[in-house]
């Protein structure tokens, strides 16, 4: 569709609809590049993007899903540019979400982990090193609320890839804070568990 | 005792409490938690560590300037399809 067919009713009803989610926009692009000046420049190319696909837009469709879909897409293409992604799912090993960091880390002493340690440094760098994909998912579901379906939907992916690799990356996680715990002196790590069943009751 | 194990109960739990299970496995898994006290243990743990991940927030900080950067961009592309179509 050529560009004389934006109409300028059409480019008023963009602004009204798209603005409000420039915070949430903000928030997503930063968390994508960890990096403010990477980030507005990825929010702009999200509303240049945009605009330029409002013809795409459905009326009355979930607007704020459709600008974080351009805006990881923007990203993305940023990231090909620079490097090459490694997609590094791994199966079977995603399957098993919370069982073997939590297990251990209670084995370790570390119920009461919350409350002995300031954590909220080791999440935010723990956070900070996660890889993509699971960078991505983690943001779209734990930090930006999305459901799985809303994060499927804007990754366009498989809701079970989205499943695989949102445990994964809660499990990076929860083994970046053991470590933390650990230099602390918190705990000191027992053998880890080789079999979930070694746990069941 | 429950039909769940504490292994299967556990593969469950972060969808448990992503609220993304469905209705009947949500009931079982919730019915294990209530009656294995060492579930109920790694549960709390794993409330405790979602509610922290949630409690980061990027927040970008000066979007009055970003507000106006994108109006400006969305200002010049708007001329540009003007021209274009004059």
């Amino acid at each position: 569709m050529p560009d004389s067919l934006i109409a300028p009713a059409a480019v008023t009803d963009f602004e009204s609809v798209t603005l409000p989610y420039l915070e949430d926009v903000a928030r997503f692009a930063l968390s994508l590049t960890r990096n403010r000046a990477d980030a507005d420049d990825l929010v702009q190319d999200t509303y240049l993007n945009a605009f330029r696909g409002w013809r795409t837009f459905r009326p009355g469709s979930d607007a704020r899903r459709w600008l974080f879909t351009i805006c990881r897409n923007a990203f993305l293409r940023a990231r090909r540019r620079a490097s090459v992604l490694h997609e590094s799912d791994v199966g079977d090993l995603d399957a098993l979400p919370a069982v073997l960091g939590h297990v251990q880390a209670v084995r370790d002493g570390l119920g009461e982990l919350f409350d002995l340690l300031d954590v909220r440094p080791a999440i935010e760098r723990a956070i900070d090193a996660l890889p993509e994909p699971h960078h991505t998912v983690l943001v779209l579901v734990d930090l930006e609320r999305n459901s799985y379906e809303e994060a499927a939907a804007i990754l366009q992916v498989p809701l079970g890839t989205v499943r695989s690799r949102l445990f994964r990356a809660r499990r990076m996680i929860q083994e970046a804070l053991i470590v933390y715990a650990e230099d602390a002196g918190i705990a000191t790590r027992s053998a880890r568990p080789t079999a979930v069943d070694g746990e069941a009751g | 005792m429950t039909a769940l194990s504490c292994a299967d109960a556990m593969r469950r739990l972060w969808e448990y409490l992503d609220g993304a299970l469905p209705e009947a496995d949500e009931g079982v898994v919730r019915q294990h938690l209530a009656e294995c006290a060492r579930c109920r243990a790694h549960e709390l743990f794993e409330r405790r560590l979602l509610a922290e991940i949630a409690s980061v927030r990027y927040e970008h900080g000066e979007l009055a300037a970003l507000r106006d950067r994108i109006a400006a961009a969305l200002g010049s592309e708007r001329a540009r399809v003007e021209r274009s179509d004059a």
